[in-house]
């Protein structure tokens, strides 16, 4: 029989307010140290936390995106632990009923589809950052900025459903995606926007084994990283006949190798009880209805209708539903030109390829939906060849000249004047003898190479259909 | 009951005497819910909150933040920008 992991994941979401959970300063990251802070999110006493009705609004707009339960009423809990960067003494969660239960997202791997199931989602504070200067077992003090002290977060807790670091990674991938269609949290898992830790322990047949967890995971790449190592290293441990101790580990990002990181185990008991400062959450039917209905078309769903609609690979259906921005962008030039596939193909190959070498925005781009239907115009009259629109498109994108205007400008339209091609023609096959007569003897491959040769002559004019016809006409008048 | 587990949780050091003050109140108290524990309580929902009052949130409005010359004025704490405390190493 087979080991067979079993994950599941911790993941904190930012999210996306101007102002902090229980206070009015700002949330804006990069901000120079100790500048968005009050009495309340330093934990001065005597001062009271007031709930942010924003961070009650996305908290319940992403439960619902994640096929969430919404609690009508939910309650607040302190989290008491003692550490510099917690100046209260205690986090302000939520503890024995959250403001979202029983979920789930659909995750797309190379197996198929998988349903990942969602225990809970809650709202809390998140705490300050402790920086510590030089060598971290040298230094003598830690430095604390409260900026990130209070800024809101809503922590997702996915069911023990996730069976290989592919799950964990398509999972959180979708859970971006889905917490930027919804504009409720950047999601830039760099900037911590996205948070994740993983428990993981492997067995044999139905009892669990020992569970791990591995902290601070920071990026995608991480994630995967991680898990495919610790899921190694516990499988080849126990087969070796050892045993795996319950404790926290982290990623060794140079290595990729996990490690196990010093914890004050026994210190793990948070005495969570109700938070007096701040009574229930309650939420009416209405509220979550009207909640419900600012949830736009989710990644999954506008995947599945382009493919159906518009008939595009599953693939690049897939890409282009990964970003909200991308999707409109496709979906306006695929109504316009009523050409979806043609559409799919120029922005996954090339308008994509100028994006991410020119570190743009599909926002940022002068050539819309507009421009699209007159390049593929362009094309069905004859007046470019395919080869040429794609030279043509990347003109436009660079320069923001409109496909027209670089056509005539640069003199790019297609000859498809046959007396002039028939001229061309003539001068190829009497410059290339060699290939001419490999031809007659029945080397049919050699026309690829006289019709680039014509090409060359025109700078790619000549319309090839028309080209090719001739090629073959002339080249059997010789037999 | 485990007072050293829960002295160190709570960051406390005591004496030797309010340890023994401290240990006979706690087990007082623990001993209070044995009785409190006979009270019959089916169907009655967990009470999380006493005053009755309901919640106010507010607006996602920016409010001005402290002024750093304020924060500047505990020399003992603030440092070049920063709180400083002594290094504590943990998760």
């Amino acid at each position: 029989m087979e080991y067979k992991p079993t994950i599941g994941l911790e993941i904190h979401v930012q999210l996306a307010t101007k102002t902090k959970i229980f206070c009015g300063c700002s949330t804006e990251f990069g901000a120079e140290p100790n500048t968005n802070v009050c009495p309340v999110c330093l934990g001065l006493p005597g001062a009271l936390p007031v709930l942010n009705e924003k961070v009650v609004e996305y908290g319940t707009k992403l439960g619902l995106a994640l096929n969430m339960r919404i609690n009508k009423t939910s309650t607040f809990y302190r989290k008491n632990y003692f550490y510099p960067d917690l100046p209260k003494g205690y986090q302000i969660t939520q503890y024995s009923i959250p403001i979202a239960s029983e979920g789930f997202l659909e995750v797309k791997t190379s197996k198929g589809k998988k349903k990942i199931r969602i225990l809970r989602g809650h709202i809390e504070e998140d705490s300050g950052k402790s920086i510590h200067t030089g060598d971290i077992t040298e230094s003598e003090y830690s430095y604390i900025d409260f900026n990130r002290s209070g800024v809101p977060l809503m922590e997702i807790v996915t069911y023990p459903d996730i069976e290989t670091a592919e799950e964990a990674y398509e999972f959180l991938v979708l859970l971006r995606k889905t917490v930027r269609y919804l504009g409720v949290s950047s999601g830039d898992m760099e900037k911590g926007a996205l948070r994740c830790d993983v428990n993981i322990s492997v067995s044999k047949g139905e009892t669990l084994g020992t569970k791990v967890e591995i902290k601070n995971l920071n990026s995608f790449r991480s994630v995967r990283r991680a898990l495919e190592f610790e899921i190694n290293r516990q499988i080849e441990t126990l087969k070796k006949g050892g045993k795996i101790v319950q404790e926290t580990r982290h990623l060794d990002e140079r290595t990729g190798e996990t490690k196990p990181m010093r914890t004050k185990e026994e210190l793990n008991d948070y005495r969570y009880f109700p938070e007096p400062d701040l009574p229930p959450l309650t939420l009416t039917d209405e509220y979550i209805e009207k909640i419900k209905e600012t949830i736009p078309e989710l990644p999954n769903e506008k995947e599945e209708r382009f493919i159906k609609e518009y008939g595009i690979s599953e693939d690049y259906a897939h890409e282009i539903a990964a970003s909200i921005e991308v999707a409109e962008y496709f979906e306006e030039a695929a109504k316009l030109t009523g050409k979806p596939k043609e559409v799919s193909n120029y922005l996954m190959v090339n308008i994509m390829k100028f994006i991410n070498e020119n570190g743009k925005s599909i926002k940022e781009i002068t050539f819309g939906a507009k421009e699209f239907k007159e390049l593929l115009d362009l094309i069905d009259s004859k007046t470019i060849s395919k080869n040429i629109a794609k030279s043509v498109l990347e003109e436009s994108l660079s320069s923001g000249k409109t496909p027209s205007q670089i056509v005539e400008e640069k003199g790019l339209k297609q000859i498809t004047d046959t007396g002039e091609i028939e001229k061309v023609i003539d001068e190829v096959i009497k410059e290339n003898p060699k290939p001419v007569s490999q031809y007659l003897e029945g080397k049919k491959q050699v026309m690829g190479f006289l019709i680039g040769q014509i090409m060359k002559k025109t700078r790619g004019k000549a319309n090839p259909k028309i080209a090719s016809k001739i090629l073959i006409e002339k080249l059997n008048a010789l037999k | 009951m485990d007072l050293k587990k829960y002295e160190k949780l709570a960051a406390l050091n005591l004496s030797e005497e309010e340890e023994k003050r401290i240990s006979k109140d706690l087990t007082d108290i623990i001993n209070y819910f044995e009785v409190l524990k006979e009270v019959n309580t089916d169907n009655i929902e967990p009470l999380v909150y006493t005053k009755g009052a309901k919640l106010f949130m507010r607006k996602d409005e920016k409010q001005k933040s402290l002024d750093k010359e304020l924060l500047k004025k505990n020399r003992e704490l603030f440092n070049s920008n920063f709180y400083r405390v002594k290094k504590i190493i943990g998760d």
